[in-house]
Protein backbone atom coordinates (compact mmCIF):
# COMPACT_ATOMS: atom_id res chain seq x y z
CA UNK A 1 0.00 0.00 0.00
CA UNK A 2 1.37 3.39 -0.91
CA UNK A 3 0.19 6.90 -0.15
CA UNK A 4 0.38 9.63 -2.74
CA UNK A 5 -0.12 13.35 -2.27
CA UNK A 6 -1.96 14.19 -5.44
CA UNK A 7 -3.31 17.74 -5.00
CA UNK A 8 -4.07 20.61 -2.68
CA UNK A 9 -7.31 20.11 -0.81
CA UNK A 10 -8.63 23.37 -2.26
CA UNK A 11 -8.66 21.86 -5.72
CA UNK A 12 -11.42 19.43 -4.78
CA UNK A 13 -13.12 21.12 -1.84
CA UNK A 14 -16.47 21.81 -3.50
CA UNK A 15 -19.03 19.03 -4.05
CA UNK A 16 -18.95 18.18 -7.73
CA UNK A 17 -15.22 18.83 -8.06
CA UNK A 18 -13.07 16.15 -9.57
CA UNK A 19 -9.41 15.47 -10.16
CA UNK A 20 -7.81 13.15 -12.66
CA UNK A 21 -4.45 11.92 -11.51
CA UNK A 22 -1.89 9.58 -13.04
CA UNK A 23 0.17 7.35 -10.80
CA UNK A 24 2.54 5.11 -12.65
CA UNK A 25 0.49 3.68 -15.48
CA UNK A 26 -2.79 4.18 -13.64
CA UNK A 27 -5.26 6.97 -14.28
CA UNK A 28 -7.53 7.57 -11.33
CA UNK A 29 -10.47 9.92 -10.93
CA UNK A 30 -11.08 11.50 -7.52
CA UNK A 31 -14.54 12.93 -6.88
CA UNK A 32 -16.05 15.10 -4.19
CA UNK A 33 -19.55 13.72 -3.82
CA UNK A 34 -21.52 15.82 -1.38
CA UNK A 35 -18.43 16.30 0.78
CA UNK A 36 -17.24 12.68 0.67
CA UNK A 37 -14.27 11.65 -1.45
CA UNK A 38 -14.24 8.70 -3.84
CA UNK A 39 -11.49 7.47 -6.13
CA UNK A 40 -12.00 5.04 -9.01
CA UNK A 41 -9.94 3.93 -12.00
CA UNK A 42 -10.58 5.87 -15.19
CA UNK A 43 -11.89 2.75 -16.82
CA UNK A 44 -15.29 1.39 -17.71
CA UNK A 45 -15.63 -2.40 -17.61
CA UNK A 46 -18.01 -2.27 -20.59
CA UNK A 47 -15.60 -1.46 -23.42
CA UNK A 48 -12.65 0.13 -21.59
CA UNK A 49 -13.99 3.68 -21.96
CA UNK A 50 -12.64 6.62 -19.92
CA UNK A 51 -15.34 6.44 -17.25
CA UNK A 52 -14.03 9.22 -15.04
CA UNK A 53 -14.11 11.73 -17.88
CA UNK A 54 -17.91 11.42 -18.08
CA UNK A 55 -20.51 13.77 -16.69
CA UNK A 56 -21.56 13.60 -13.04
CA UNK A 57 -25.32 13.58 -12.84
CA UNK A 58 -28.30 12.11 -11.04
CA UNK A 59 -30.69 9.52 -12.41
CA UNK A 60 -34.33 8.47 -12.44
CA UNK A 61 -35.96 6.06 -10.09
CA UNK A 62 -39.51 4.79 -10.32
CA UNK A 63 -42.13 3.18 -8.17
CA UNK A 64 -45.23 1.41 -9.40
CA UNK A 65 -48.42 1.56 -7.38
CA UNK A 66 -50.28 -1.68 -7.94
CA UNK A 67 -53.49 -0.25 -6.50
CA UNK A 68 -53.75 2.76 -8.77
CA UNK A 69 -51.71 1.23 -11.62
CA UNK A 70 -49.56 4.33 -11.86
CA UNK A 71 -45.83 4.69 -12.25
CA UNK A 72 -44.14 7.66 -10.56
CA UNK A 73 -40.67 8.69 -11.64
CA UNK A 74 -38.38 10.71 -9.40
CA UNK A 75 -34.93 12.29 -9.84
CA UNK A 76 -32.51 10.76 -7.35
CA UNK A 77 -28.83 10.53 -6.42
CA UNK A 78 -28.09 13.97 -7.83
CA UNK A 79 -24.30 14.42 -8.02
CA UNK A 80 -23.67 10.75 -7.22
CA UNK A 81 -23.88 9.20 -10.67
CA UNK A 82 -20.92 9.11 -13.02
CA UNK A 83 -21.97 8.44 -16.59
CA UNK A 84 -19.44 6.88 -18.93
CA UNK A 85 -18.86 9.22 -21.87
CA UNK A 86 -18.72 6.31 -24.31
CA UNK A 87 -21.97 4.35 -23.85
CA UNK A 88 -23.66 6.06 -20.91
CA UNK A 89 -23.32 3.26 -18.39
CA UNK A 90 -24.37 4.80 -15.07
CA UNK A 91 -22.00 4.29 -12.15
CA UNK A 92 -23.13 4.98 -8.61
CA UNK A 93 -20.03 6.41 -6.93
CA UNK A 94 -21.45 6.16 -3.41
CA UNK A 95 -22.55 2.52 -3.70
CA UNK A 96 -19.75 1.43 -6.05
CA UNK A 97 -22.02 -0.30 -8.53
CA UNK A 98 -23.32 0.14 -12.04
CA UNK A 99 -27.02 0.84 -11.92
CA UNK A 100 -28.09 -1.62 -14.62
CA UNK A 101 -26.24 -4.47 -12.90
CA UNK A 102 -25.19 -4.12 -9.29
CA UNK A 103 -22.86 -7.10 -9.62
CA UNK A 104 -20.53 -4.95 -11.67
CA UNK A 105 -18.30 -2.93 -9.36
CA UNK A 106 -14.92 -1.18 -9.61
CA UNK A 107 -11.75 -1.25 -7.56
CA UNK A 108 -11.99 1.75 -5.23
CA UNK A 109 -9.22 3.61 -3.50
CA UNK A 110 -9.31 5.40 -0.14
CA UNK A 111 -8.80 9.16 -0.19
CA UNK A 112 -8.05 11.34 2.81
CA UNK A 113 -7.44 15.04 3.33
CA UNK A 114 -4.53 15.84 5.65
CA UNK A 115 -2.86 19.21 6.22
CA UNK A 116 -4.42 20.64 3.10
CA UNK A 117 -3.20 17.72 0.98
CA UNK A 118 -5.31 15.24 -0.93
CA UNK A 119 -3.81 11.83 -0.21
CA UNK A 120 -4.68 8.85 -2.39
CA UNK A 121 -3.92 5.39 -1.03
CA UNK A 122 -3.16 2.67 -3.55
CA UNK B 1 -17.87 -41.32 -38.28
CA UNK B 2 -19.85 -38.24 -37.34
CA UNK B 3 -22.11 -38.96 -40.27
CA UNK B 4 -22.91 -42.50 -39.21
CA UNK B 5 -23.62 -41.30 -35.69
CA UNK B 6 -26.01 -38.75 -37.13
CA UNK B 7 -27.67 -41.46 -39.21
CA UNK B 8 -28.01 -43.68 -36.16
CA UNK B 9 -29.63 -40.83 -34.28
CA UNK B 10 -31.91 -40.16 -37.20
CA UNK B 11 -33.04 -43.77 -37.42
CA UNK B 12 -33.60 -43.87 -33.69
CA UNK B 13 -35.66 -40.70 -33.95
CA UNK B 14 -37.70 -42.05 -36.81
CA UNK B 15 -38.40 -45.21 -34.89
CA UNK B 16 -39.27 -43.39 -31.70
CA UNK B 17 -42.97 -42.87 -31.56
CA UNK B 18 -43.93 -39.31 -30.84
CA UNK B 19 -46.43 -40.69 -28.38
CA UNK B 20 -43.55 -41.19 -25.97
CA UNK B 21 -44.21 -37.56 -25.15
CA UNK B 22 -47.47 -35.77 -24.75
CA UNK B 23 -48.00 -32.97 -27.25
CA UNK B 24 -49.82 -29.74 -26.49
CA UNK B 25 -50.50 -27.48 -29.44
CA UNK B 26 -50.43 -23.86 -28.25
CA UNK B 27 -51.76 -22.28 -31.43
CA UNK B 28 -54.81 -23.58 -33.28
CA UNK B 29 -56.95 -21.11 -35.20
CA UNK B 30 -60.67 -21.16 -35.52
CA UNK B 31 -61.50 -20.00 -39.02
CA UNK B 32 -63.65 -16.91 -38.92
CA UNK B 33 -65.55 -17.72 -42.09
CA UNK B 34 -69.17 -17.05 -43.04
CA UNK B 35 -70.38 -20.16 -41.30
CA UNK B 36 -68.84 -19.13 -37.97
CA UNK B 37 -69.84 -15.49 -38.33
CA UNK B 38 -73.43 -16.52 -38.90
CA UNK B 39 -73.36 -18.43 -35.60
CA UNK B 40 -71.50 -15.69 -33.73
CA UNK B 41 -74.06 -13.13 -34.90
CA UNK B 42 -76.76 -15.00 -33.02
CA UNK B 43 -74.99 -14.06 -29.77
CA UNK B 44 -75.23 -10.35 -30.64
CA UNK B 45 -77.89 -7.68 -30.56
CA UNK B 46 -78.91 -5.32 -33.30
CA UNK B 47 -77.47 -3.26 -34.88
CA UNK B 48 -74.08 -4.96 -34.68
CA UNK B 49 -75.48 -8.43 -35.21
CA UNK B 50 -76.26 -7.35 -38.76
CA UNK B 51 -72.66 -6.24 -39.32
CA UNK B 52 -71.34 -9.67 -38.42
CA UNK B 53 -73.93 -11.85 -40.10
CA UNK B 54 -72.68 -12.47 -43.67
CA UNK B 55 -76.29 -12.69 -44.89
CA UNK B 56 -76.92 -9.06 -43.99
CA UNK B 57 -73.47 -7.53 -44.39
CA UNK B 58 -71.38 -7.99 -47.50
CA UNK B 59 -68.33 -5.94 -46.54
CA UNK B 60 -68.12 -6.59 -42.85
CA UNK B 61 -64.36 -6.31 -42.38
CA UNK B 62 -61.64 -3.97 -43.62
CA UNK B 63 -59.67 -5.58 -46.42
CA UNK B 64 -56.31 -6.95 -45.36
CA UNK B 65 -54.96 -5.22 -48.44
CA UNK B 66 -52.53 -7.95 -49.26
CA UNK B 67 -52.66 -10.09 -52.43
CA UNK B 68 -52.02 -13.23 -50.52
CA UNK B 69 -53.60 -15.70 -52.89
CA UNK B 70 -50.74 -16.02 -55.34
CA UNK B 71 -52.19 -16.17 -58.81
CA UNK B 72 -55.46 -17.10 -57.19
CA UNK B 73 -54.14 -20.58 -56.55
CA UNK B 74 -52.85 -20.50 -53.00
CA UNK B 75 -54.60 -19.73 -49.76
CA UNK B 76 -53.25 -19.16 -46.30
CA UNK B 77 -55.74 -21.79 -45.14
CA UNK B 78 -55.00 -25.50 -45.57
CA UNK B 79 -58.51 -26.18 -44.38
CA UNK B 80 -61.11 -24.58 -42.14
CA UNK B 81 -61.57 -25.09 -38.41
CA UNK B 82 -65.18 -24.40 -37.54
CA UNK B 83 -66.10 -27.38 -35.37
CA UNK B 84 -64.43 -29.60 -32.75
CA UNK B 85 -64.05 -32.37 -35.34
CA UNK B 86 -61.90 -30.03 -37.44
CA UNK B 87 -59.36 -30.13 -34.63
CA UNK B 88 -59.80 -33.66 -33.36
CA UNK B 89 -59.40 -35.45 -36.69
CA UNK B 90 -56.33 -33.76 -38.15
CA UNK B 91 -54.52 -32.87 -34.94
CA UNK B 92 -55.46 -35.47 -32.33
CA UNK B 93 -55.94 -38.42 -34.66
CA UNK B 94 -53.51 -37.35 -37.39
CA UNK B 95 -50.64 -35.42 -35.81
CA UNK B 96 -50.62 -37.09 -32.40
CA UNK B 97 -51.53 -33.90 -30.57
CA UNK B 98 -53.05 -34.56 -27.14
CA UNK B 99 -54.41 -31.12 -26.23
CA UNK B 100 -55.06 -28.05 -28.32
CA UNK B 101 -55.38 -24.43 -27.30
CA UNK B 102 -57.75 -22.63 -29.63
CA UNK B 103 -57.86 -19.00 -30.56
CA UNK B 104 -59.46 -16.79 -33.16
CA UNK B 105 -57.60 -13.84 -34.64
CA UNK B 106 -59.65 -11.07 -33.13
CA UNK B 107 -61.61 -8.72 -35.35
CA UNK B 108 -62.10 -6.60 -32.23
CA UNK B 109 -59.10 -4.38 -32.89
CA UNK B 110 -59.54 -4.39 -36.67
CA UNK B 111 -63.08 -3.13 -37.22
CA UNK B 112 -63.73 0.60 -37.24
CA UNK B 113 -66.49 0.83 -34.65
CA UNK B 114 -65.32 0.23 -31.12
CA UNK B 115 -68.67 -0.91 -29.72
CA UNK B 116 -69.10 -3.41 -32.50
CA UNK B 117 -65.58 -4.73 -31.91
CA UNK B 118 -66.28 -5.22 -28.21
CA UNK B 119 -69.62 -6.92 -28.75
CA UNK B 120 -68.16 -9.12 -31.44
CA UNK B 121 -65.24 -10.37 -29.33
CA UNK B 122 -67.65 -11.13 -26.49
CA UNK B 123 -69.93 -13.04 -28.84
CA UNK B 124 -66.96 -14.97 -30.26
CA UNK B 125 -65.96 -16.02 -26.75
CA UNK B 126 -69.46 -17.24 -25.96
CA UNK B 127 -69.69 -19.10 -29.26
CA UNK B 128 -66.25 -20.64 -28.75
CA UNK B 129 -67.19 -21.88 -25.31
CA UNK B 130 -70.51 -23.36 -26.40
CA UNK B 131 -69.44 -24.80 -29.73
CA UNK B 132 -65.78 -25.72 -29.43
CA UNK B 133 -64.62 -25.97 -25.84
CA UNK B 134 -67.56 -27.74 -24.22
CA UNK B 135 -67.31 -30.49 -26.83
CA UNK B 136 -64.06 -32.15 -25.74
CA UNK B 137 -61.97 -32.25 -22.58
CA UNK B 138 -58.72 -31.68 -24.46
CA UNK B 139 -59.90 -28.57 -26.28
CA UNK B 140 -58.98 -25.40 -24.47
CA UNK B 141 -59.47 -21.82 -25.51
CA UNK B 142 -58.14 -18.32 -25.04
CA UNK B 143 -60.38 -15.42 -24.16
CA UNK B 144 -60.35 -13.20 -27.25
CA UNK B 145 -59.79 -9.56 -26.34
CA UNK B 146 -59.90 -6.18 -27.98
CA UNK B 147 -56.98 -4.21 -26.59
CA UNK B 148 -58.52 -0.92 -27.72
CA UNK B 149 -60.78 -0.83 -24.65
CA UNK B 150 -58.76 -2.14 -21.69
CA UNK B 151 -61.58 -1.76 -19.17
CA UNK B 152 -63.85 -3.87 -21.32
CA UNK B 153 -61.07 -6.41 -21.81
CA UNK B 154 -60.61 -6.67 -18.05
CA UNK B 155 -64.39 -7.14 -17.60
CA UNK B 156 -64.33 -9.87 -20.23
CA UNK B 157 -61.58 -11.68 -18.32
CA UNK B 158 -63.55 -11.37 -15.09
CA UNK B 159 -66.65 -12.66 -16.85
CA UNK B 160 -65.03 -15.80 -18.27
CA UNK B 161 -62.08 -16.62 -16.02
CA UNK B 162 -64.04 -19.19 -14.02
CA UNK B 163 -64.68 -21.29 -17.11
CA UNK B 164 -62.13 -24.09 -16.80
CA UNK B 165 -61.67 -24.44 -20.53
CA UNK B 166 -60.52 -20.83 -20.94
CA UNK B 167 -56.85 -20.97 -20.03
CA UNK B 168 -55.52 -17.54 -20.99
CA UNK B 169 -56.30 -14.30 -22.78
CA UNK B 170 -55.52 -13.51 -26.38
CA UNK B 171 -54.36 -10.31 -28.02
CA UNK B 172 -54.05 -10.00 -31.77
CA UNK B 173 -50.95 -7.93 -32.51
CA UNK B 174 -50.56 -5.60 -35.42
CA UNK B 175 -54.20 -4.77 -35.89
CA UNK B 176 -55.07 -1.16 -36.27
CA UNK B 177 -56.50 -0.46 -32.82
CA UNK B 178 -54.37 -2.79 -30.70
CA UNK B 179 -52.08 -0.66 -28.53
CA UNK B 180 -48.46 -1.69 -27.97
CA UNK B 181 -48.40 -4.74 -25.71
CA UNK B 182 -46.68 -2.87 -22.90
CA UNK B 183 -48.85 0.25 -23.09
CA UNK B 184 -49.60 1.27 -19.48
CA UNK B 185 -53.27 1.61 -20.35
CA UNK B 186 -53.34 -2.20 -20.64
CA UNK B 187 -52.24 -2.52 -17.02
CA UNK B 188 -55.85 -2.97 -15.96
CA UNK B 189 -55.98 -6.04 -18.22
CA UNK B 190 -52.75 -7.44 -16.79
CA UNK B 191 -54.08 -6.83 -13.30
CA UNK B 192 -57.18 -8.87 -14.14
CA UNK B 193 -55.07 -11.67 -15.62
CA UNK B 194 -52.84 -11.79 -12.58
CA UNK B 195 -55.91 -11.84 -10.35
CA UNK B 196 -57.20 -14.93 -12.17
CA UNK B 197 -53.78 -16.53 -12.64
CA UNK B 198 -54.14 -16.58 -16.42
CA UNK B 199 -51.32 -15.95 -18.93
CA UNK B 200 -51.32 -13.19 -21.54
CA UNK B 201 -50.99 -14.59 -25.05
CA UNK B 202 -50.09 -12.53 -28.11
CA UNK B 203 -50.46 -13.62 -31.69
CA UNK B 204 -48.93 -11.80 -34.60
CA UNK B 205 -50.67 -10.60 -37.72
CA UNK B 206 -48.97 -9.12 -40.74
CA UNK B 207 -48.56 -5.65 -39.22
CA UNK B 208 -48.94 -3.97 -42.60
CA UNK B 209 -51.78 -1.73 -41.42
CA UNK B 210 -49.49 -0.23 -38.80
CA UNK B 211 -46.31 -0.44 -40.86
CA UNK B 212 -47.20 0.47 -44.45
CA UNK B 213 -43.57 0.05 -45.49
CA UNK B 214 -44.27 -3.69 -45.52
CA UNK B 215 -46.51 -3.21 -48.56
CA UNK B 216 -43.59 -1.85 -50.51
CA UNK B 217 -41.80 -5.19 -50.31
CA UNK B 218 -44.05 -6.47 -53.13
CA UNK B 219 -43.44 -10.15 -52.41
CA UNK B 220 -45.75 -12.06 -50.09
CA UNK B 221 -42.71 -13.99 -48.90
CA UNK B 222 -40.85 -10.79 -48.02
CA UNK B 223 -43.77 -9.46 -46.04
CA UNK B 224 -44.38 -12.81 -44.37
CA UNK B 225 -40.72 -13.11 -43.33
CA UNK B 226 -40.60 -9.67 -41.78
CA UNK B 227 -44.03 -8.49 -40.65
CA UNK B 228 -44.88 -11.26 -38.17
CA UNK B 229 -41.38 -11.40 -36.65
CA UNK B 230 -41.42 -7.65 -36.38
CA UNK B 231 -44.82 -7.68 -34.67
CA UNK B 232 -43.49 -10.17 -32.13
CA UNK B 233 -40.35 -8.12 -31.56
CA UNK B 234 -42.44 -5.02 -30.98
CA UNK B 235 -44.60 -6.81 -28.43
CA UNK B 236 -41.67 -8.37 -26.59
CA UNK B 237 -39.76 -5.09 -26.55
CA UNK B 238 -42.75 -3.08 -25.42
CA UNK B 239 -43.62 -5.54 -22.64
CA UNK B 240 -40.12 -5.69 -21.23
CA UNK B 241 -39.06 -2.07 -21.55
CA UNK B 242 -42.36 -0.77 -20.19
CA UNK B 243 -41.70 -2.97 -17.21
CA UNK B 244 -44.84 -5.12 -17.42
CA UNK B 245 -43.10 -8.17 -15.88
CA UNK B 246 -41.85 -5.94 -13.07
CA UNK B 247 -45.31 -4.49 -12.48
CA UNK B 248 -46.98 -7.91 -12.58
CA UNK B 249 -44.36 -10.39 -11.40
CA UNK B 250 -46.73 -13.35 -11.27
CA UNK B 251 -47.90 -12.95 -14.86
CA UNK B 252 -46.68 -15.17 -17.69
CA UNK B 253 -46.55 -14.15 -21.35
CA UNK B 254 -46.70 -16.24 -24.51
CA UNK B 255 -45.80 -15.00 -28.00
CA UNK B 256 -47.23 -17.03 -30.86
CA UNK B 257 -46.19 -17.27 -34.50
CA UNK B 258 -43.38 -14.77 -34.28
CA UNK B 259 -40.85 -17.53 -34.89
CA UNK B 260 -37.87 -18.15 -32.65
CA UNK B 261 -34.71 -17.66 -34.72
CA UNK B 262 -34.46 -13.97 -33.82
CA UNK B 263 -35.01 -14.45 -30.11
CA UNK B 264 -31.38 -15.04 -29.00
CA UNK B 265 -30.26 -11.91 -30.81
CA UNK B 266 -33.03 -9.92 -29.22
CA UNK B 267 -32.05 -10.98 -25.71
CA UNK B 268 -28.60 -9.55 -26.27
CA UNK B 269 -29.88 -6.45 -27.99
CA UNK B 270 -32.36 -5.56 -25.25
CA UNK B 271 -29.70 -6.12 -22.60
CA UNK B 272 -27.48 -3.66 -24.39
CA UNK B 273 -30.22 -1.07 -24.79
CA UNK B 274 -31.01 -1.38 -21.11
CA UNK B 275 -27.38 -0.85 -20.06
CA UNK B 276 -27.13 2.27 -22.20
CA UNK B 277 -30.56 3.79 -21.47
CA UNK B 278 -31.22 2.61 -17.94
CA UNK B 279 -32.23 6.05 -16.72
CA UNK B 280 -35.11 5.90 -19.18
CA UNK B 281 -36.17 2.51 -17.78
CA UNK B 282 -36.07 3.06 -14.04
CA UNK B 283 -38.78 0.52 -13.29
CA UNK B 284 -36.56 -2.36 -14.40
CA UNK B 285 -34.71 -4.10 -11.60
CA UNK B 286 -33.26 -6.85 -13.76
CA UNK B 287 -31.88 -7.24 -17.26
CA UNK B 288 -34.36 -7.72 -20.11
CA UNK B 289 -32.93 -11.19 -20.59
CA UNK B 290 -33.74 -12.12 -17.00
CA UNK B 291 -37.34 -10.96 -17.32
CA UNK B 292 -37.75 -12.82 -20.58
CA UNK B 293 -36.27 -16.05 -19.25
CA UNK B 294 -38.38 -15.89 -16.12
CA UNK B 295 -41.79 -15.04 -17.53
CA UNK B 296 -41.94 -15.26 -21.33
CA UNK B 297 -42.58 -18.18 -23.66
CA UNK B 298 -42.22 -18.46 -27.40
CA UNK B 299 -44.40 -20.55 -29.68
CA UNK B 300 -42.01 -22.53 -31.88
CA UNK B 301 -43.84 -22.02 -35.17
CA UNK B 302 -42.77 -21.19 -37.85
CA UNK B 303 -39.63 -23.23 -37.20
CA UNK B 304 -36.53 -21.71 -38.77
CA UNK B 305 -34.88 -23.90 -41.39
CA UNK B 306 -31.13 -23.49 -41.24
CA UNK B 307 -28.98 -25.40 -43.68
CA UNK B 308 -26.94 -26.78 -40.80
CA UNK B 309 -29.19 -28.57 -38.27
CA UNK B 310 -26.60 -27.82 -35.61
CA UNK B 311 -27.66 -24.19 -35.78
CA UNK B 312 -31.17 -25.14 -34.77
CA UNK B 313 -29.76 -27.00 -31.81
CA UNK B 314 -27.81 -23.87 -30.87
CA UNK B 315 -30.94 -21.76 -31.23
CA UNK B 316 -32.94 -24.01 -28.91
CA UNK B 317 -30.07 -24.03 -26.41
CA UNK B 318 -29.77 -20.26 -26.45
CA UNK B 319 -33.47 -19.68 -25.88
CA UNK B 320 -33.72 -22.63 -23.54
CA UNK B 321 -36.16 -25.53 -23.46
CA UNK B 322 -37.85 -23.81 -20.51
CA UNK B 323 -39.01 -20.95 -22.75
CA UNK B 324 -40.33 -22.78 -25.81
CA UNK B 325 -43.82 -24.03 -26.49
CA UNK B 326 -44.71 -26.22 -29.43
CA UNK B 327 -47.40 -24.85 -31.75
CA UNK B 328 -48.73 -26.08 -35.09
CA UNK B 329 -50.61 -22.98 -36.29
CA UNK B 330 -53.17 -25.35 -37.79
CA UNK B 331 -54.94 -24.81 -40.19
CA UNK B 332 -52.66 -22.25 -41.81
CA UNK B 333 -50.38 -23.03 -44.73
CA UNK B 334 -47.17 -22.43 -42.74
CA UNK B 335 -48.04 -24.92 -39.97
CA UNK B 336 -45.47 -27.17 -38.29
CA UNK B 337 -45.98 -30.89 -37.72
CA UNK B 338 -44.98 -32.07 -34.21
CA UNK B 339 -42.41 -34.34 -35.82
CA UNK B 340 -40.66 -31.32 -37.36
CA UNK B 341 -40.15 -29.94 -33.88
CA UNK B 342 -39.33 -33.31 -32.37
CA UNK B 343 -36.59 -33.90 -34.93
CA UNK B 344 -34.69 -31.00 -33.42
CA UNK B 345 -35.24 -32.19 -29.86
CA UNK B 346 -33.44 -35.52 -30.23
CA UNK B 347 -30.20 -34.07 -28.90
CA UNK B 348 -31.87 -32.82 -25.76
CA UNK B 349 -32.67 -34.54 -22.49
CA UNK B 350 -36.04 -36.28 -22.29
CA UNK B 351 -37.38 -33.78 -19.81
CA UNK B 352 -36.33 -30.86 -22.02
CA UNK B 353 -38.04 -32.48 -24.98
CA UNK B 354 -41.17 -33.03 -22.94
CA UNK B 355 -41.21 -29.43 -21.76
CA UNK B 356 -41.07 -28.05 -25.30
CA UNK B 357 -43.67 -30.45 -26.66
CA UNK B 358 -46.10 -30.27 -23.76
CA UNK B 359 -44.85 -29.47 -20.28
CA UNK B 360 -44.35 -25.72 -20.57
CA UNK B 361 -47.81 -25.25 -22.06
CA UNK B 362 -49.32 -27.58 -19.49
CA UNK B 363 -47.80 -25.51 -16.68
CA UNK B 364 -48.39 -22.03 -18.07
CA UNK B 365 -51.98 -22.77 -19.10
CA UNK B 366 -52.53 -24.96 -16.05
CA UNK B 367 -54.16 -27.67 -18.14
CA UNK B 368 -56.09 -30.24 -16.18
Amino acid sequence: MSEHVVADAGEISTPGDRLMVTIGSRQIGIFNVNGEYYAYPNWCPHQDGPLCAGPVDGTTDAVYDRETLTETETWVKDGEILRCPWHSWEFDMVENEFLHDSDITLPSFPVRIEDDDVILIL
Amino acid sequence: MAQSEDMARFLEAAARPLQSSQVVDADVHITYNSEVRRQVATYMEKPYRDYVNPDTSKDAYPSHGWPKSLGGTRSFQITDVTSPEDVIEPLFDGFGVDSAILNLLSPGDAVIKTERGLQETRAINDWMLDTMLDAHDDLYGLIILAGRDPDHAAEEIDRLADEDSFVGAFFTLGQEFMPPAGDPKLDVVYQALERHDLPAVYHITGLHRKAPVLRELEKVSAWHATGPAWAAQLALTSLVLQGVPEKFPDLEFVLLEGGIGWVPGWLGRLNREYSQWRSELPLLEKSPEQYIRESMYFGTQPLPEFEDPEHMRNTIEMIGADSLMFATDHPHYDFDHPRAMDKFLQHFEDDERERVLAGNARDVFDLG
